[in-house]
């Protein structure tokens, strides 16, 4: 026993750094392959087949789907391009702290430990967004300008996947982009700072461009501002019908009367469709949050502690494990493509539910470890970019999100466990180098 | 490495080649450099790593078949698989992978991993006798995505899971490492137990392959005869113990099938009465103008017209779980010992006219070289949790093997055959050329007696062999010969 042992540490220390990269892969695979749909990961493969790309979904990763669906039809494609760019990246990142081999092995555990396969394995605009930000942020840090320009064409990427994208990948920029090492501070923000604006407006003007069905994309006059209304009203003082109804004049309001009881239920709004009714939800939100910042901010911490599960309630296991929408039978039908759980999967995915409710999938913890470990990285500007990231990104969250979901907090969840592994392996080289 | 391997290893370090086609066709001497190739995706070219071409070819396979192509046959073995019940209607053994592989990847994926690397591996490994390790894996990439090669091993089935495993246990004899020959036999016993006609086609590859240890000649041909008979009996063993239920029905039907062409091929007519009583019991439909029937009935591409349609003759079990009853099956058997045995010219006739049409000699039109995507209606397939829409590329890639299809020879068997034949004398200096060839027509010849239809795929082994043995004999006689130049120079 002591030689088979033996022999398998000897197998796995002659493992190269890919073979390892491969093997997490697969690992990976066994519990995602093809990858999990939900109900808008279906509904965007369909806009891509119809070639209607609207701005419901963020138009870039629709179009991404459309190429990648001519190649493998399904979600396998965006699964396989998500996946990759995520162990790339997080392989190239964590080589700069410790050897390639164990580089290698930290990139494969993270890819597969349940916080990050969960999200991962679902064809997710935040999937698609991790992977891209992870390999970006690996090769801005490359000497090679050809390599650089790559990392912001995946930062472009990432930042078109979502509305808060641009707060997440704005520290990873301006601290690590530099066109030549040479330059002196002073030239050098600056010009990071420029770049991480010339990538958010160009995230924007490819959404924007690739959008066929409307117009252009407006996120923010369609879930953000109508959520925050709702919000601000349930906790603002008593109001009466005839206050209300100037302010949400022209509004896609549901109900007619007893408008602010109304703001308690779901059903409080349609979506804007016209331009008016997107002047006018801009207009109630202006005129509603100033006047009531109180209330717009009891919405919003009490949105966050429910998001980040900062509460001592059980947690419902959010975990998505589906390989269609698991709420319309007709979806497969739809899409042409259906699969079933191999005999393996079926005990990963039942693993993954019941993970989905430990202390694993309360985000918070990944927040307080943030910033218990935000001090030590200082010292070291990747370290720094990457610790700040993540919370920057779970504090645009604080004005962005309008659900709970916790793959929001992905990124989050990636950057502190990263930061912690790079973090251990500096410390322990420090040791032993002074030992 | 590989045993007596033509060019030693480190000739692919001092020399790598230049070019794709120089990669095949010349070996050790690509050095001849030209300005063009110094530079860009030449030098990509000339530096790729061998397993960087050997991924490239092998996504061309899994980018045209992706997620594994299903015939009807594919889908038997699949409920199979899943139903956990298995009959003799097809190797136990290919249901019984196919449920183990379901246990890490559901569908046709797993199966399709497993024999697309195996096919790949294996030809890699049989090249790299012929030539230094990149020019091996262009030709083994080159060779995986050779249209009449990529067509049948994109579909999961027994054919093309019997060639990857034969490629990988050929592939794997010649390697000079005990351990890896070993597994070479494993995958000829697997080979062997997925389908009937890969116990003739390991024959040759094993006995003159297969060294342990060395030996004089008539004690390591012994050897090798014995472990060959070993893993025959263990593979038979495996199906046995693995049938649930004894069916009988690919016997029948081909029992039935020779017994028509016997008729067939016969002068005159048989009278209703003298055909009822040598047919009787048979489940035949029909009990006036019998021998006519079955003469208009018969068709040698395919039993089938036999078994089912409006003009089927015969009355046999065709649900898959469903068995012959024994009296039907013994009924059949006396039947073809009869007239089979009693008409041997006739039956020659039957056979001759049947080969004919598997070799595409005079009957061109092969049934499924391109397999429909979708063989089933398509809510029985999102109901086994399969995919019912390809890609606009596959769609393409299918257009493209159809025209090639229709427009070349490309996919006629007995090309195939007479290049294996002509190669024969030629390979003769190269036992293990020689081994895959008589393997490849050995197995082909198994055909004469076995075949019930036309289908493309059973040539598979012979294509592939032939298709090898082209590239490994002219590489190996222009090294020679240059060789040879050189001493006289």
């Amino acid at each position: 026993m002591t030689a088979l042992l033996a022999d398998i540490r000897r197998w796995f220390r002659g493992l190269s750094p890919f073979a390892i990269l491969l093997i997490g892969w697969l690992t990976f695979m066994l519990y995602a392959y093809p990858g999990f749909m939900s109900f808008e990961s279906v509904d965007q493969l369909l806009q891509a087949r119809a070639s209607e790309i609207s701005a419901a979904y963020p138009p870039l990763m629709t179009a991404l789907w459309q190429v990648v669906d001519c190649v493998f039809a399904g979600p396998f494609g965006m699964l396989v391009i998500q996946t990759v760019c995520f162990l790339a990246g997080a392989y190239l990142l964590l080589k700069r702290f410790m050897p390639a081999r164990p580089a290698a092995f930290c990139a494969s555990l993270l890819l597969v430990v349940p916080p990050v396969a969960a999200v991962m394995a679902v064809i997710w605009s935040d999937s698609q967004m991790t992977g891209f930000l992870l390999l970006g942020t690996a090769l801005v840090l490359s000497p090679r300008g050809s390599v650089k320009i790559g990392s912001l064409a995946l930062f472009i990427a990432a930042t078109a996947m979502r509305i808060d994208a641009a707060a997440l990948t704005f520290s990873l920029i301006v601290l690590l982009f530099a066109w030549t090492p040479t330059l002196r501070w002073y030239k050098r923000y600056p010009i990071a700072l420029l770049v991480w604006v010339a990538v958010t407006l160009a995230a924007i003007v490819v959404n924007n461009a690739l959008t066929t069905a409307d117009e252009n994309s407006h996120p923010w006059h369609d879930t953000i501002a109508p959520s925050d209304i709702a919000g601000t009203l349930r906790n603002a003082p008593p109001l009466s019908d005839a206050e209300l109804q100037p302010i949400l004049a022209n509004t896609p309001l549901l109900p007619t009367h007893d408008i602010q009881d109304a703001a308690q239920t779901e059903l409080f709004y349609d979506m804007p469709r016209t331009a008016a009714e997107r002047a006018a939800i801009g207009r109630a939100w202006k005129e509603l949050i100033p006047t009531y910042p109180a209330a717009y901010l009891e919405y919003r911490l009490q949105l966050l502690i429910d998001r980040i599960r900062l509460h001592g309630d059980d947690i419902a296991s959010t975990t998505y494990v589906w390989f269609t929408d698991v709420n319309d039978p007709d979806s497969a039908a739809k899409l042409g493509f259906s699969a079933r759980p191999a005999g393996i999967q079926t005990v990963l995915r039942d693993g993954m539910r019941a993970a989905g409710s430990t202390e694993l999938f309360r985000p918070y913890v990944y927040l307080l470890l943030a910033l218990v470990l935000l001090p030590f990285c200082f010292r070291d500007r990747e370290l720094l970019a990457l610790g700040l990231s993540g919370l920057v990104g779970e504090l645009a969250l604080f004005f962005t999100a309008t659900s709970l979901d916790y793959r929001y907090s992905i990124w989050l969840v990636v950057t502190a466990i990263m930061v912690a592994m790079m973090l251990a392996k500096r410390n322990r080289t420090r040791r032993d180098s002074t030992g | 490495m590989v045993r007596g391997s033509v060019l030693s290893v480190d000739s692919s370090k001092r020399r790598p080649p230049l070019t794709i086609v120089g990669v095949i066709l010349e070996t050790e001497s690509m050095n001849a450099e030209t300005p063009a190739r110094n530079t860009g995706w030449w030098r990509a070219l000339s530096d790729a790593p061998p397993a960087a071409i050997l991924a490239v070819g092998w996504l061309v396979l899994v980018v045209y078949a992706y997620p594994g192509q299903l015939s009807w046959d594919s889908l038997e073995y699949l409920r199979a698989a899943r139903d956990g019940f298995y009959t003799d209607a097809h190797p136990p053994a290919m249901s019984g992978l196919w449920s183990l592989t379901e246990l890490f990847v559901a569908g046709p994926s797993g199966m399709f991993l497993l024999q697309s690397l195996a096919f790949i591996t294996g030809l890699y490994l049989a090249m790299r006798k012929t030539f230094p390790a990149r020019g091996a894996a262009w030709s083994a990439a080159l060779l995986t995505v050779f249209p009449p090669i990529l067509l049948p091993m994109g579909v999961v089935d027994e054919y093309a899971l019997m060639v990857g495993l034969l490629m990988l246990g050929f592939g794997a004899l010649l390697s000079i490492q005990r351990r890896i020959n070993v597994l070479g036999l494993v995958a000829l016993g697997f080979a062997i137990a997925v389908h009937p006609t890969a116990r003739v086609a390991a024959f040759p590859l094993v006995v003159l392959l297969f060294e342990w240890p060395s030996r004089p000649a008539l004690r390591r041909y012994t050897v090798a005869v014995g472990v060959w008979l070993a893993m025959t009996v263990l593979a038979a063993g495996a199906n046995w113990a693995l049938t649930d239920l004894q069916i009988g029905h690919a016997r029948a039907e081909r029992n039935l099938f020779d017994i028509a062409g016997v008729l067939a091929y016969s002068d005159a007519d048989r009278a209703d009465a003298d055909a009822q009583r040598v047919l009787a019991g048979t489940g035949l439909r029909i009990d006036h103008m019998i021998h006519a029937k079955v003469r208009a009935s018969y068709a040698p591409r395919d039993a089938s017209t036999l078994l089912s349609g409006d003009n089927a003759i015969w009355e046999l079990p065709l649900a898959p779980d469903t068995p012959v009853p024994d009296a039907q099956r013994d009924a059949i058997a006396r039947a073809w010992d009869n007239l089979a045995l009693g008409r041997p010219l006739q039956y020659l006739s039957h056979r001759l006219a049947v080969t004919e049409c598997v070799l595409g000699i005079l009957d061109l039109e092969h049934q499924a070289v391109v397999v429909p995507r979708y063989p089933v209606a398509r809510e029985i397939m999102l109901d086994a949790g399969l995919a019912t829409r390809s890609s606009g590329l596959q769609d393409k890639m299918t257009d493209a093997a159809r025209a090639l299809v229709d427009n070349t020879p490309l996919f006629v068997p007995w090309i195939y055959l007479v290049l294996g034949l002509v190669l024969l004398p030629f390979a003769g200096r190269y036992r293990d050329i020689v081994a895959l060839l008589v393997s490849g027509l050995a197995a082909e010849a198994t055909l004469f007696v076995t075949a019930v239809d036309n289908s493309y795929a059973q040539s598979l082994w012979l294509i592939t062999c032939a298709c090898i043995a082209l590239v490994a004999v002219i590489a190996r006689k222009r090294t020679w010969k240059r060789r040879k130049t050189t001493v006289h120079t």
